[in-house]
């Protein structure tokens, strides 16, 4: 059984991508779900004083040191002037850990790769965004994680 | 037949002498963070404990406080490697210099089996080299410039390594002609100096024309774990080296002056530069108080007030890097996970002074 299912997943690898959506403010955004490490309720977050502006501080991640960043102050989203988030997205990419503000982790999207409107993309985001999916009426931007953490790094 | 022995590891040492097996850095790390984690849930057990004023496990926590103490110090010690590991390649250098300078050296190493920990034996190599060949390169003079000012012929260069306290200093010292500090401002200099400072450590220079040149370099016995002492400063909690600080007061508001438009504060005779921490971390400080509670550190041979609202007490801590979001901050070396689960940023002394 479990065989099976591994060489189904193989099959379909090549044409279908996993991603996890959420939104923050009025934009529902998703990433790989394989970047992803783990949704949590925000915690204690201790500030880094003359740190820059995007990064909200520092959070205690079962014994790690993990920063936290809201990516309103990244790139521009729209958000209720009095939003606060209360969730972290954990993604960890090439062993580093980085925990994004979300206001809601919606769903797992199965979505095959030619579905993803590589043409949509907006000079806005820059290179920050892979493409636009679309589900329904709902459109959602599929991010680059990998060039976000590079922004984030700064390199 | 295994023989019970009472006392099961002193008469097998003597008899087998000491015995050793190779373990992988990697597992060693694991270990440690492992040892760290578990010096951070004791902690938390004991927070817990002591809020809800539970006392019937006080002897159990002690005892495992102790055997956590215990397994702390052995895994720190395992991690232990003699400077040896990376003095042994020093004499082979100097041979080489001396040759290629037509110079005559007498080299001596001592105190070779002094331990540092793994990480720091692995970034201390180079920079030791850097500086060694300067003592051979630029203190120690020509056989026929040594003849000229009545030295023996031979200059003699010295690496010592002894421990201090809970650091381990190591010293170069040559009786040549003295150094420049044109010869001091090298690129290769700077960048060991670098690595000095980047390793916790201290360097001195000495030099004195005609008399010689003579290099200190206190490094930390280790760098995953640090005493420190936390103090307040708007409501977070800040850990700042014990190996920096001098001595902490506390004194009346009104006892600082202004000297050339500084803040400074006179401590036995002494000017001493006051930084205010809040202002350096640009948080809006609450209400103006009549005392001051100041933290006296030392970076070099200067002395600095450091401004804080409160003192917490000293402890052990973690030391966990920050990692790249945080390259461009260096008022901190890291940061540190507390008993109660919060985070302690912790100065780094020389960043947070540069500016006065």
């Amino acid at each position: 059984m479990v065989e099976k299912n591994k060489n189904q997943q193989n099959q379909q690898k090549e044409t279908m991508v996993e991603i996890l959506s959420f939104q923050i403010g009025k934009q529902e955004f998703a990433i790989d779900v394989d970047s992803v490490e783990l949704v949590i309720e925000r915690t204690e977050i201790t500030p880094v004083p003359n740190s820059r502006m995007f990064i909200e501080g520092v959070m205690n991640l079962r014994g790690r040191i993990v920063p936290v960043v809201d990516l309103t102050r990244l790139i521009s989203i729209e958000v209720e002037p009095d939003n606060t988030f209360e969730n972290v997205l954990i993604v960890k990419q090439n062993g580093t850990e980085v925990g994004f503000f979300v206001n809601e982790v919606r769903e797992v999207i199965n979505t095959s790769e030619s579905d993803i409107d590589t043409g949509a993309r907006t000079d806005q985001y820059d290179q920050k965004v892979k493409g636009i999916v679309q589900r329904g009426k709902r459109l959602i931007l599929f991010l680059d994680i990998e060039e976000i953490l590079r922004a984030c790094e700064g390199i | 037949m295994v023989q019970e022995n009472e006392n099961p590891t002193s008469p097998r040492e003597s008899e087998q002498g000491a015995q050793s097996i190779r373990v992988e850095l990697e597992k060693m790390d694991t270990l440690m963070n492992l040892m760290a984690e578990l010096v951070i849930s004791r902690s938390q057990i004991n927070g817990v404990l002591k809020k809800n004023n539970i006392k019937e496990v006080d002897e159990s926590l002690s005892q495992l406080s102790r055997i956590t103490l215990d397994l702390q110090n052995i895994v720190m010690k395992i991690r232990m490697v003699p400077i040896e590991t990376v003095s042994q390649k020093f004499p082979r250098m100097i041979r080489d210099i001396a040759r290629k300078e037509g110079k005559e050296i007498k080299f001596s190493i001592k105190g070779q089996e002094t331990e540092l920990d793994r990480t720091v034996i692995d970034q201390i190599g180079e920079p030791l080299q850097v500086l060694l060949r300067i003592a051979a390169v630029h203190d120690l003079e020509q056989k026929e410039e040594r003849m000229k000012s009545g030295k023996p012929i031979a200059g003699t260069l010295l690496f010592s390594a002894n421990h201090e306290g809970n650091h381990v200093k190591l010293e170069i010292l040559s009786d040549g002609r003295g150094v420049h500090p044109g010869e001091l401002d090298a690129a290769e200099y700077s960048r060991a100096a670098k690595a000095i400072e980047d390793l916790n450590g201290k360097l001195l220079v000495q030099t004195e024309a005609n008399r010689g040149l003579k290099i200190s370099v206190l490094l930390p016995l280790t760098l995953a774990i640090m005493q420190s002492l936390l103090v307040k400063v708007c409501g977070f909690i800040y850990a700042i080296p014990i190996a920096a600080i001098d001595s902490t007061l506390s004194l009346p508001r009104s006892e600082i002056q202004v000297v050339q438009s500084r803040e400074v504060v006179v401590i036995r005779g002494e000017i001493i530069p006051v930084i205010w921490l809040e202002r350096v971390f640009h948080f809006q400080s609450a209400a103006q108080k009549e005392n001051i509670q100041v933290v006296i550190v030392m970076d070099g041979q200067k002395k600095y007030g450091l401004v804080v609202d409160s003192l917490m007490g000293q402890e052990d801590i973690v030391i966990k890097a920050l990692g790249k979001l945080f390259s461009d901050v260096k008022e901190f070396s890291g940061g540190a996970i507390l008993g109660d689960g919060s985070i302690a940023m912790i100065l780094e002394i020389g960043t947070i002074v540069k500016d006065m």
